[in-house]
């Protein structure tokens, strides 16, 4: 297959004080939701246990459990958005392709341009290209694409629907739960106890005046 | 209306392919469903007493209240900024690439901050929380030192009356908010929001 070298639209100069702001390649990852949300993941990973660590209020113990525990949980988020993101991608993909390719023919094309592995406007080399299929063929196409038919935005716009669908089930849902599953065998393991409040022996303190009360111990 | 691209699957795929505010609405969008679902996976833990879920799932419905408008707030700035300083130095598809990066880092920079934020305006909130659970326990004859107090409802049920802790080992350290608020962190995986 021949490479389709990339015009001029595809390489913007720009003039005056260059800055990394105007660069095509920061504009393609920042259009992106699986980038943003993976690299906010990141950010939070980084901020929140320092943060728990500059607490000057808490206990040094328990401190470190919880900025130990918060980046585990973090990491946790990072991993299973990262797993399970390029499914998502696919799927938003296969609805494009089954909710708009039948009404707009022009979608239907780019779809068998795509299955056909037809040479299109790329920066890739040919060997490199020829290993993409589906959704990363399509969002190696867009890319490059300059300026963008309504038609690709409303693919590229349903990966992203996808992407967006597996962040919300990936952060909100699965997280939590694996999380309550994993984080207390792995804070164990590496040797980091939640510290316990001493239980106040109800029996000796209790007077003849006043009830019992009941003993005071911070549940795990 | 502009909410009217919103209601068919192809006005949404459309706004999403234009990718102007993909990290904003990303962001945002996960932090409403967490302010959601954690609070409700949160109150839905059997292994803790009823005013620690409370008050965690509070925290953290709180935690997202305040991300949500800190991440649109610096997305805007950074763009506003960013647009009055280069509007008239670059072309027109240069720009959209500057109002898109900068509305990126303006959400990175919000995903830093809202800790800061949070432990500014957190505490102040859950004190007051804090206190409204006491009044509540205090009007119904219970001890706010008490994390449980059933067994003092049960064992009082014939005659209702203020327990009065004599003894002075017996009486409990009354928990300071930070205790709760690390001992109800400490208790779960879902800590601090998004």
């Amino acid at each position: 297959m021949t490479r389709i070298q990339p015009t001029n639209t595809s390489s913007i100069k720009f003039q005056g004080n260059g800055n990394f702001l105007a660069k095509q390649g920061f504009a393609n990852f920042a259009e992106s939701m699986g980038g943003a949300i993976i690299f906010t993941t990141v950010l939070r990973a980084a901020s929140r246990p320092a943060f728990i660590y500059a607490d000057k209020t808490a206990e040094p113990e328990a401190k470190k459990y919880s900025a130990a525990k918060e980046l585990l949980y973090q990491l946790l988020c990072l991993c299973i958005t990262i797993a399970i993101l390029p499914s998502f991608k696919k799927g938003g993909f296969a609805i494009a392709k089954k909710a708009f390719a039948e009404k707009n023919p022009k979608i239907k094309d780019i779809f068998e341009d795509i299955e056909s592995k037809k040479p299109y406007f790329t920066d890739k080399k040919p060997d490199e290209v020829e290993k993409l299929k589906g959704f990363k063929r399509f969002l190696d196409r867009f890319k490059n694409e300059k300026p963008h038919s309504n038609e690709t935005q409303l693919i590229k716009g349903s990966i992203e629907l996808g992407s967006l669908v597996g962040s919300i089930l990936g952060l909100t849902i699965l997280a939590p739960q694996i999380g309550n599953l994993t984080l207390h065998p792995i804070m164990k393991a590496i040797g980091l106890k939640k510290e316990e409040k001493p239980q106040v022996n109800t029996e000796a303190a209790s007077q003849p005046i006043g009830p019992k009360t009941n003993s005071v111990n911070v549940q795990a | 209306m502009a909410f009217k691209k919103f209601t068919s699957l192809e006005g949404i795929c459309n706004y999403f392919g234009k990718g102007e505010n993909a990290a904003l609405v990303v962001t945002t969008t996960v932090a409403a469903f967490k302010g959601i679902f954690r609070p409700t996976f949160t109150l839905m833990d059997k292994k803790q007493d009823p005013e620690s879920k409370q008050y965690a799932a509070f925290r953290e419905l709180l935690t997202e209240v305040i991300a949500i408008p800190t991440y649109i707030a610096f997305d805007k700035i950074s763009k506003w900024l960013t647009t009055s300083v280069y509007k008239n130095n670059v072309s027109e598809g240069q720009l959209k690439n500057i109002k898109v990066t900068s509305g990126f880092i303006g959400v990175c920079i919000a995903a830093l901050a809202i800790p800061a934020i949070c432990n500014v305006l957190q505490p102040p909130v859950m004190d007051a929380f804090k206190k409204h659970q006491n009044s509540k326990k205090t009007k119904k004859g219970l001890d706010i030192n008490l994390d449980n107090n059933s067994a003092v409802i049960n064992q009082s049920k014939t005659v209702i009356q203020k327990p009065e802790i004599t003894n002075p080992v017996a009486a409990t350290k009354k928990q300071s908010a930070m205790d709760v608020y690390l001992m109800t962190r400490n208790s779960s995986g879902m800590r601090v929001g998004n």
